[in-house]
């Protein structure tokens, strides 16, 4: 009996001495590289803030300099300020939309909740750009506030709102979906009024959603570097901080100083988000059954009054970009014309940028999807030391904590050293390319876990009992059983890398200019309109993608994952 | 008159029948249970009794007023869910006051209510422990402690021992009977377990697709079922068509014996009355009955008895008999050994369109 329980062990770890070594090479190269596509460079930043423009080693100096200068703390006031209004009406809007949306029975909500999605697609200029066409000098709401100005704060809220909503909205519309039929029979039983219901259950239930949700928005506020960049005018917080000082005044050493004030709060939430997902896990129960709401028209209209404005301005935002790139000249001549998609006649990166951002989207969802799921699947499933293991889980979580900007910066820091060998990278599409991979790795690598969890476990020990190589359950097994999923992140990456400004901001080169880069320099020349026609030709270009997304998944499910549609 | 009275309550989803023109009544004080296969709409029955869902059609009405289209909120009831439903983020006592502060009953007598029923549970050591924390004997306890804090005269239990395993679910099904005698409340029980339901009602509804096939005592559903399905669905019992066999002896002499002058009906008898030839009372039965020949196919051990599966040369069908483990040493049970087996005709049951029963 023993023998054989231990004929079976050895059977199972059976791996020959040289698969072994195999695996434990493949582990350790990745860590190497995601330590060159991560650690290494934010090391380099560290380093940079504590010496001077020689070199030297100068202790905090740097940090004290910061601390000292009236101008950078008003920044980091005003950052905090202005990203906790933004995640308070941010979260407030997007609860109840989501709340309408899983709890009324008003019309067409597929068509609801695709529209909230539409920032997604568009760079966080856009909106900014847009606000200026409503709000601005010559804007035609312009009245509406009553005399104060676009420029400010209250246009950073208001074109940072309009970005982070979808964020926000998709984490709480999951949660309220989430909640349970029975609970609200329950409480229905126990003839509980609509208000209690509300308090007792509903809320309760999405409070984890409700604090995942802001902390999302506050981190996707406080690292935005567009909206403020645009609109802000005067107004300054620590993303426009940090490009003036690397940018304007070539301060790197400061720059790298108010990216680690920025690192702070956002590997704050970093952590409390990390300890909310651990938490959410435990409250979900397999015997729950979804919540189907009843017929009641006097609530489904108040629904409507809900939502209809918050889609509305949505609208407006999106619709001001989309006219206004078309407008001979705003406001006096608004004839059709097609003069601001000429770019080649002007400043900025001409229609080159877009070809390079198709380019640089195309090559990071196709060599980072690729890269991420093969690190995925075989730090899950192959990988047999466990303390390397931990290694790689924690560099691959690690580029959340990260805001573009500070990335960014710090891969000029890491490449542009003289001694490093990769040294050669800087200033091309590779180097923008491995920093979009970086910053976008952290969702991707999550979604792909999640992938693999739905996965059963014994396909892998089976395969692995009968001596079936790791890489060919790879690539015969898990990679077409997760097609969807990497097709999922194949477009997220995409779409990312089109829209995505902070993290290339500093990385890009005269060859190598972008689509929404050009659009920042644009607006900077002062040519809104050709500003905003390139920005909606990135959303264009991200709204194809999402419709060949829907496309190429339709596809697959239907004939080369037709047992997917068994199921009822 | 009596406490409930259910009359031709119908529902459909689509255009599936869960309920068929339902109706029975429900005495004062008594204890019924929902019997019936998964599906077969005693969820839906009891939901609509509840108000949580609407009827079709049909009427309910409740000591003596008709609640048929009655909101939930003005119907008197306490109900208790399959899966308990208990609010995970309110602790014991505050799920067991929650519809007390939905009446807006004063604070002081909520809390001797509370303590109340906590005493009455014996939930003492747990009132401030959250759902999570408590095994499923206890939420199920916390669950029947809410259902009833607003002193319904009517409760609900959708299923409420299946979620348990089988030792505490046997234990339950007393407590929750003795409970329901000491606080007298109507009770209806929803359950698809024969077992449970023979032992706790005092009125059992047997329900197939829908519709009643049998509304009465325990007793009476086991002696006498009113169908071939209630026949098969309560209790073990063998059933065969007359047809398989029609040229046989056995059918010739049944048909003789229950004064059939078909073969289209189907026979049915529990393995316990059965007799082998050997037995003391084969004599008796053989006399009363009909007898056949049939041999040894399989044998199981339950303990207390033995199950016989014999083959019967008449009907190529296989019956099952039931022999106390105490007679066991009597009879030769080696595979294919043959026997005669008497069929007593008053333990005989028939169902057929043109017959009365035996
Ligand atoms: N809301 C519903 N929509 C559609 N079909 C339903 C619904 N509720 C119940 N049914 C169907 O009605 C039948 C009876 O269901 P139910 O009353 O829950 O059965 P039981 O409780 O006896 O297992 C089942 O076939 C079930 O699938
Ligand atoms: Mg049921």
């Amino acid at each position: 009996m023993t023998t054989l329980t231990l004929n079976l062990l050895s059977w199972f770890n059976g791996l020959s001495e040289t698969d072994r070594t195999i695996r434990l090479f493949v582990q350790l190269g990745v860590i190497g590289a995601l330590s060159v596509a991560i650690l290494l460079p934010l090391f380099s930043l560290l380093s940079k803030s504590v010496e001077d423009s020689d070199g030297h080693f100068v202790g905090l100096d740097n940090f004290l300099t910061y601390f000292g200068s009236q101008g950078l703390q008003q920044s980091l006031s005003n950052s905090l300020f202005i990203s906790l209004v933004v995640t308070l009406i941010v979260v407030v809007c997007a609860f109840l939309y989501a709340y309408v949306l899983t709890h009324s029975r008003i019309p067409v909500k597929g068509l609801f909740r695709f529209l909230a999605m539409l920032p997604l697609l568009a760079p966080s200029l856009l909106p900014a750009i847009a606000l200026i066409y409503i709000f601005g000098k010559q804007g035609f709401l312009r009245e509406w506030l009553f005399g104060a100005e676009i420029y400010g704060p209250i246009g950073i809220v208001m074109g940072s709102v309009f970005w982070i909503f979808p964020h926000a909205f998709m984490i709480l519309y999951t949660a309220l979906r989430q909640n349970d039929a029975r609970l609200y029979e329950s409480a229905n039983a126990l003839k509980t009024s609509a208000f209690r219901t509300f308090m007792t259950v509903t809320l309760p239930n999405a409070r984890y959603g409700l604090i995942s949700a802001a902390l999302v928005s506050f981190t996707l506020m406080i690292t935005d570097f567009g909206v403020p960049k645009v609109i802000g005018g005067q107004y300054n917080v620590l993303a426009t901080d940090i490009y003036k000082q690397v940018i304007g005044q070539q301060n790197f050493q400061m720059g790298a100083v108010v990216s680690l004030v920025l690192l702070a709060p956002v590997l704050l939430t970093f952590v409390a988000q990390r300890y909310v997902e651990s938490k959410q896990k435990v409250t979900v129960t397999s015997s729950s059954k979804p919540y189907l709401p009843s017929k009641k028209l006097s609530r489904d209209l108040l629904g409507l009054l809900v939502c209809l404005p918050i889609l509305a301005s949505m609208l407006l935002v999106v619709g001001t970009a989309i006219y206004a790139s078309f407008v001979t000249y705003w406001p006096y001549n608004l004839s059709f014309s097609l003069n601001n998609y000429q770019f080649d006649l002007m400043d900025g990166g001409g229609w080159a940028s877009f070809g390079n951002s198709l380019q640089m989207a195309a090559w990071t969802a196709l060599f980072g999807t690729l890269l991420i799921w093969f690190v995925a699947y075989f730090n899950e499933r192959a990988a047999q030391n466990v303390l390397l293991k931990r290694i790689v889980h924690a560099l691959a979580i690690l580029p959340m904590a990260v805001p573009g900007m500070v990335l960014g910066l710090a891969y000029i820091f890491f490449f542009n050293q003289p001694n490093n060998p990769l040294n050669s990278v800087y200033g091309t599409m590779t180097i923008l390319v491995l920093c979009t991979v970086a910053h976008f790795y952290t969702v991707s690598h999550l979604t792909f876990l999640t992938a693999l969890k739905q996965l059963d476990k014994s396909f892998d020990e089976a395969a692995e009992s009968m001596k079936v190589g790791w890489f060919k359950r790879f690539i015969n097994v898990s990679t077409p059983l997760c097609l969807l999923t990497i097709v999922d992140v194949f477009f997220y990456m995409f779409i990312n890398a089109m829209t995505t400004v902070s993290a290339v901001v500093f990385l890009y080169s005269p060859n190598t200019i972008l689509a929404s880069i050009s659009v920042l320099n644009m607006d900077d020349a002062g040519d809104l309109a050709p500003a905003a026609a390139m920005a909606v030709l990135i959303m264009a270009a991200c709204a194809s993608a999402r419709l060949l997304h829907w496309l190429v998944t339709e596809l697959i499910s239907r004939y080369l994952q037709p047992w997917r549609n068994r199921a009822v | 008159m009596s406490f409930l009275s259910v009359n031709q309550l119908s529902k459909s989803f689509g255009n599936f029948n869960a309920v068929d023109h339902v109706s029975f009544e429900i005495e004062r004080g008594e204890f019924v249970c929902f019997l019936g296969p998964s599906g077969c709409g005693k969820t839906t029955l009891l939901r609509m009794i509840a108000g949580l869902e609407l009827q079709d059609e049909g009427t309910i009405i409740q000591n003596g007023i008709d609640i048929s289209r009655l909101p939930v909120s003005q119907r008197d009831f306490g109900i208790v869910f399959q899966s308990y439903a208990l609010f995970p983020n309110l602790n014991v006592s505050e799920n067991i006051e929650y519809g007390l502060k939905n009446a807006k009953v004063k604070k002081a007598e909520r809390r001797a209510r509370v303590t109340e029923l906590v005493a009455l549970m014996d939930l003492h050591e747990h009132v401030d422990k959250y759902p999570q924390q408590l095994s499923g004997g206890q939420q199920q306890r916390v669950a029947l402690a809410r259902a009833l804090a607003l002193k319904p005269s009517l409760l609900l239990l959708d299923e409420p021992l299946s979620a348990l395993d089988a030792k505490v679910r046997t234990r339950l099904r007393s407590e929750l009977k003795q409970l329901q005698k000491r606080l007298g409340i109507t009770t209806i029980m929803v359950t698809h377990d024969q077992e449970e339901a023979l032992s706790m009602a005092d009125k059992v509804v047997v329900m197939n697709q829908g519709r009643i096939e049998q509304c009465a005592s325990p007793n009476l559903v086991y002696r006498k079922p009113a169908s071939e399905f209630v026949a098969d669905f309560v209790g073990s019992m063998n059933i065969f068509s007359l047809e398989a066999g029609r040229e046989s002896q056995a059918t010739r002499d049944l048909q003789t014996h229950l004064d059939l002058h078909s073969t289209s009906a189907s026979l049915a008898i529990r393995p316990e009355h059965l007799v082998l030839e050997g037995d003391v009372e084969f004599h008796l039965a053989s006399e009363k009955g009909v007898v056949v020949s049939a041999r040894v196919e399989a044998i199981e051990y339950f303990g207390r008895f033995v199950s016989i599966q014999l083959v019967c040369d008449a009907w190529d069908k296989s019956l099952e008999i039931d022999l106390p483990s105490t007679k066991l040493q009597f009879f030769d049970l080696s595979l294919g050994a043959q026997h005669k087996v008497a069929l007593p005709k008053e333990a005989l049951h028939v169902f057929s369109q043109d017959a009365e029963t035996a």
